[in-house]
């Protein structure tokens, strides 16, 4: 439905190029709700605004249900964003239009008769529950409410694709639910594909079915939600899982163990993770009785994505050294993925990267950073 | 002077200034709007960026903005007499009044539509929004009640401009305190025209902020 083809996009800010997209490719299927993540200033903004080309990219190709974005201009591009709605931060509504007249305005540049528009406005505010907030103007609405106008507003034209830049941002955790349930039943409901801005983890947790991470302009992670939150591979989104899961900061008690474990051969400081099935065994109660190797919860955390359970677990382990490495082999045959923790930097996820620059943008390389060329395992 | 002929000659001479300030006002907006529009869309980044066109029109206005009103009135009187037929009189005045006008207008206009949200316009253009509508559907509504606000300042502006009019036969209040007022010392006439000036701009202040305030009520 949307799809990405080797993007670069730099800003000038005084004398320093700044890179905001750096050789981006991506692909999100129809249907799908795709979640972008990264930290703030990491690109996820400019990325979304390429999409609808709020920012025309420096190099590269846009495609929107087969349109090439990129090769329009003018009427033409404004004919194509008319499928192509948008949700900001900060909402956006007009100050100076009622709720229904906000949610019309689409409707109006697209030229749709009178009672055509107040009909369709009528549903959409049934849609988002506003119905009773028609006459009322933005200033008298919570941030909520004002949200869900500008999700009327988005679906005014009908459109393919909803890209939503970082909806719920500005709202208290309650609010960001209800926001996150109804993109959710928007997409189930009207089939309507959603790109999610975001740079909470649980919001992707929540709805997504696929998540991208960006770090500094590159894709540095791309797929199915539950493997990326499960298997993180780059140190990036180690730490936002790890935040998530609650291992960001493990208490200083944990990190003393770590340090006195580092000290000894007969101690391991292990994270431990678990997907789906994998969480109902009694595995550490197994390594207990079997291996003879004694297990010291540190933290742990379980959590379901999309209805499968993980869970992530960091336990200092003591014993024979052999029988802990029998131990740790008989936990991966268990389904379970095991690192053993040296570093106590590991832990607090304070490594990050920030990645080599690979040059794409300024010569042209197409060497980069493809979303699923990275290999899953 | 009689106080009969005192209150008609100081009616005749509000008449005159109401006249003059109020085609002045009228045609400074109907040309300065448009203007001020022009210098906001141009600007770079923004709907129409286009930065020759924009300094070009900048230049003009500053231009505009810095001759003296005097100078301007008896400067551009050759342009006065092929837009009215004569180069004195009270239509005449509105010639000047109105070439002075446009510029503030237009710098008004401007201040007014940049603090329209950046934000409103995106949410208009991923819409597919053209600049037209851009203009006439986001721009100017969401700006309107800071725009009456700005009428209000170039109609008082014009009120102040309008008194020099005298200069070139246009009359008006000014014009009366100065002739009557001051030329032959008459305190009394001084003191009515600058009362009745006075509360000519308070009239048109307490109504512009009155329309501002009803139009932008429920915005918050």
């Amino acid at each position: 439905m949307v799809q990405l083809e080797s993007v670069c996009k730099t800003f000038r800010v005084g004398p320093t190029t700044v890179v905001a997209l750096d050789n981006v490719s991506l692909a999100i299927p129809r249907g799908e709700i795709y979640g972008v993540i990264g930290l703030s200033g990491a690109g996820k903004s400019t990325l979304v605004r390429c999409i609808n080309m709020l920012e025309s990219p420096d190099s590269g190709r846009i495609f929107v249900d087969g349109v090439e974005l990129t090769a329009l201009r003018g009427r033409a591009l404004r004919e194509a964003r008319k499928k192509i709605g948008m949700v900001f931060q900060h909402f956006n509504l007009l100050s100076s239009r009622t709720v229904f007249e906000n949610v019309s305005l689409p409707l109006e540049i697209a030229r749709a008769p009178r009672r055509e528009r107040a009909e369709k406005v009528r549903s959409l505010l049934r849609l988002v529950g506003l119905d009773d907030k028609a006459d009322a103007y933005p200033s008298e609405l919570s941030g909520g409410q004002k949200q869900r106008v500008g999700i009327a507003r988005a679906l005014a034209n009908d459109p393919k694709v909803l890209l939503c830049d970082e909806p719920t941002s500005s709202l208290d955790p309650e609010t960001t639910r209800t926001i996150l349930r109804l993109l959710k039943r928007i997409n189930a409901d009207l089939g309507i594909t959603v790109v999610l801005i975001t740079h909470e983890m649980n919001a992707v947790k929540e709805i997504c079915g696929s998540v991208a991470v960006i770090e500094s302009g590159r894709l540095i992670e791309a797929g199915p939600v539950l493997d990326v939150f499960t298997r993180p591979k780059h140190r990036t989104t180690q730490a936002l899982v790890w935040g998530l899961t609650r291992l960001a900061a493990p208490p200083d008690w944990a990190l003393e163990i770590l340090a006195a474990a580092t000290k000894s051969p007969r101690k391991r400081v292990v994270r431990l993770s678990f997907v789906g099935k994998a969480t109902g065994n009694p595995v550490i109660s197994s390594v207990v009785r079997d291996f003879g190797v004694d297990v010291n919860i540190l933290t742990a955390h379980i959590d379901h994505i999309g209805g499968v359970p993980f869970g992530t677990m960091l336990v200092e382990l003591s014993g024979e050294p052999a029988r802990m490495d029998a131990a740790l082999a008989f936990l991966g045959d268990a389904g379970a993925r095991v690192e053993v923790v040296k570093d106590s930097r590991e832990l607090s996820g304070e490594t990050w990267t920030s990645g080599e620059p690979t040059d794409a943008c300024t010569s042209g390389e197409a060497e980069g950073s493809r979303a699923h060329g990275r290999g899953w395992e | 002077m009689s106080s009969t002929l005192l209150f008609n000659v100081v009616l005749a001479s509000l008449g005159e200034t109401l006249y003059m300030v109020g085609a002045s006002a009228a045609l400074s907006i109907v040309i300065g709007l448009p203007l001020g529009v022009a210098l906001v869309v141009t600007e770079r980044n923004h709907i129409m960026a286009n930065a020759p066109v924009n300094q070009v029109l900048s230049a003009l206005v500053n231009v505009g903005r810095s001759i003296p009103f005097v100078i301007l009135m008896v400067g551009i009187m050759p342009f006065t007499r092929l837009v009215t037929g004569t180069s004195i009189g009270t239509t005449a005045a509105i010639v000047p009044l109105t070439v002075a006008a446009v510029p503030f207008v237009a710098r008004v206009v401007e201040t007014s539509l940049k603090e329209v949200d950046g934000g409103v316009v995106e949410a208009a253009q991923a819409m597919g929004a053209s600049p037209w509508e851009i203009i006439m559907k986001v721009l100017l509504p969401e700006a309107m009640p800071s725009l009456i606000l700005g009428a209000t300042l170039t109609a008082i502006n014009l009120v102040g401009y309008s008194t020099m009019a005298g200069a070139i036969g246009g009359g008006g209040l000014g014009d009366l305190a100065v002739r009557y007022g001051y030329q032959r010392f008459r305190g009394d006439v001084m003191l009515i025209t600058v009362v009745v000036l006075v509360l000519l701009v308070q009239a048109v202040q307490m109504a512009g902020g009155a329309i501002a305030r009803k139009v932008g009520a429920r915005r918050g």
